[in-house]
């Protein structure tokens, strides 16, 4: 699961490391990993609050887009942040769902030359199940939702890289599908930031 | 990562540590064959298995295991000395794999792994003849020293005559029977007592003194997860030579998960005076690591119930190789 978006300002790249953002600035941020490979984008909007899309695949297999906003909640030398995403789970094959989701995620780190992070979260999900049963009275539709939980956790490393590149590794803890075991996978990523505050 | 670095590192030396004492061990419950041929609904109920993010390709993580290659490096991990493959025809539950896939891993690994035999019963009535023409072949293959039979995933009543024949060639051709007993997890089984409690054979193994019957998983019910079945399987061991129990797949992480039911059955089966007639086997290979997993987790109970050095070792291997008249392992 994408652990964290890196946008930089111009001039002070690690202003905007854990999440939020200034007004005027952007960032971007792409993630290659065992199991989770996937791209992320952020807008600051003002006010601490950011406008983010993310996309996010395990193994090729799960698909996870989404869309939401991060606020800053807490701006010292430890950083606070949440966002809240919506969007679409589609996993086909053998224990295929797809379905609409929902998720929470707060996170914290701490300013300087090598940031650490953790992160932590919640995601939900109603698979949806389509059902056509044809007799001889005709074919009768239905529709069902399930639910799914996902806990999502974290823990990286991010460095600066002059004012407008960081660089990132870390673990991702997250525990899909509960009560399904899952094992942890690690990640590297890189963040590309712009704009001017 | 820990699976890559167990897959990476040199085999441990063989054998499990019991008591300060090094005891060899023959699992003797693994299953093989092909993705394919296993109906898509215990395909769901085998990926479920698999953690993630290994449930998200099960066909691959499945071939992974279950290719003698996958199966012998399992075996390599758990220090385990053998296992034996089991052939199974149940189209309507866990699938097929076939007698000549289980001969061919058989063959590509002589040294480690053995086999066991089954039959189509799906046009009984019409097939009896070729099917057990098709067992006695499979008999005849290097390493193919037993047959296995699952009265619930087969849908088989344990005390329908129709099917004695098959007792019947086994004591002819001196080939220990490996039994599905207890019910079943998976889908499309038949879970009727008739196809799962082993009273129901017992006419069959007194009709058969010269054929052996395992009786698999102790009886345990798998849906319930309870051992109330396990009476049957005492009953029998004590009143019949010629019936044993095989402890595989009760023990497991997923079936016992408050861990209460394996100290019940192996404190059971050693206070009866059974442990001459007690086969360890997993039931494996499931998923990576699962065989090394169960095998501690015996070892763990044996000791936890006051299993003697002499107990376990009948038990991890002596008591198999000697019904199945196989030399002795030794380290």
């Amino acid at each position: 699961m994408i652990a964290l978006l890196l946008p930089a300002a111009l001039a002070a790249p690690l202003d905007l490391v854990l999440g939020g953002a200034d007004a005027g600035t952007y960032a971007a941020r792409a993630q290659v990993g065992f199991p989770w490979t996937g791209a992320s984008a952020q807008v600051g909007v003002g006010k601490g609050w950011a406008l983010r899309a993310d996309y996010e695949t395990a193994s090729f297999a799960r698909h996870q887009p989404a869309l939401g906003v991060g606020y800053r909640w807490l701006d010292r030398r430890w950083r606070i942040t949440g966002e809240a995403m919506a969007g679409w789970v589609y996993q086909p094959g053998t224990l295929a769902q797809s379905g609409p989701s929902g998720e929470l995620r707060i996170r914290a780190g701490r300013t300087g030359r090598v940031v650490p992070i953790v992160n932590l979260g919640m995601q939900g999900i109603l698979p949806l199940t389509r059902t056509v049963v044809i007799s001889d009275g005709g074919e009768e539709r239905s529709l069902s939702a399930d639910t799914g939980l996902t806990l999502t956790g974290g823990l990286g490393v991010a460095v600066p890289i002059g004012a407008r590149l960081a660089a990132e590794a870390g673990l991702d803890l997250d525990w899909v599908d509960v009560p399904t075991i899952s094992i942890p996978g690690a990640y590297v990523a890189i963040s590309v930031a712009g704009g001017e505050r | 990562m820990l699976l890559f670095l167990l897959a990476c590192s040199e085999p441990p030396e063989p054998g499990v540590l019991y008591d300060g004492q090094r005891l060899p061990v023959v699992d003797m419950h693994l299953h093989s064959g092909d993705w394919e041929g296993v109906p898509s609904g215990t395909q769901s109920f085998i990926a479920r298995n698999f953690p993630f993010p290994f449930n998200l390709d099960p066909e691959t993580t499945a071939k992974s295991t279950l290719s003698a290659e996958g199966i012998v490096e399992q075996l390599d991990i758990a220090a385990i000395s053998h296992g034996v493959v089991f052939a199974v025809y149940a189209p309507r539950s866990v699938g097929v794999a076939s007698n000549e896939t289980i001969s061919a891993q058989v063959a590509e690994a002589p040294g480690r792994l053995w086999g066991l035999a089954s039959l189509p019963i799906e046009s009984w009535e019409t097939g009896e003849e070729a099917a057990l023409a098709q067992l006695e072949a499979a008999l005849q293959e290097p390493g193919m020293v037993g047959i296995k039979l699952a009265h619930t995933h087969m849908h088989q009543r344990m005390d329908d005559p129709d099917y004695y024949s098959i007792y019947a060639l086994a004591a002819a051709q001196g080939a220990p029977l490996y039994l599905h007993t207890g019910s079943s997890p998976f889908p499309g089984t038949q879970p009727d007592p008739a196809y799962t409690d082993p009273r129901y054979l017992e006419e069959a193994i007194a009709l058969h003194p010269d054929a052996d019957f395992i009786l698999g998983h102790a009886c345990y019910d798998f849906i319930n997860e309870d051992t109330l079945d396990l009476d049957s399987c005492v009953d029998l061991a004590r009143r019949y030579p010629n019936v044993y129990i095989e402890i595989s797949a009760l023990g497991s992480s997923s079936s016992d998960a408050r861990a209460e039911d394996y100290p019940v059955v192996l404190d059971r089966l050693r206070s009866e005076g059974l442990t001459e007639r007690v086969i360890y086997g997993s039931d494996g290979p499931q998923r990576p690591g699962f065989l090394l997993a169960y095998l501690e987790r015996t070892v763990s109970v044996m000791e936890e119930v006051g299993y003697t050095d002499a107990e376990a070792r009948a038990v991890l291997s002596d008591n198999f190789t000697a019904l199945f008249g196989l030399d002795a392992v030794t380290l």
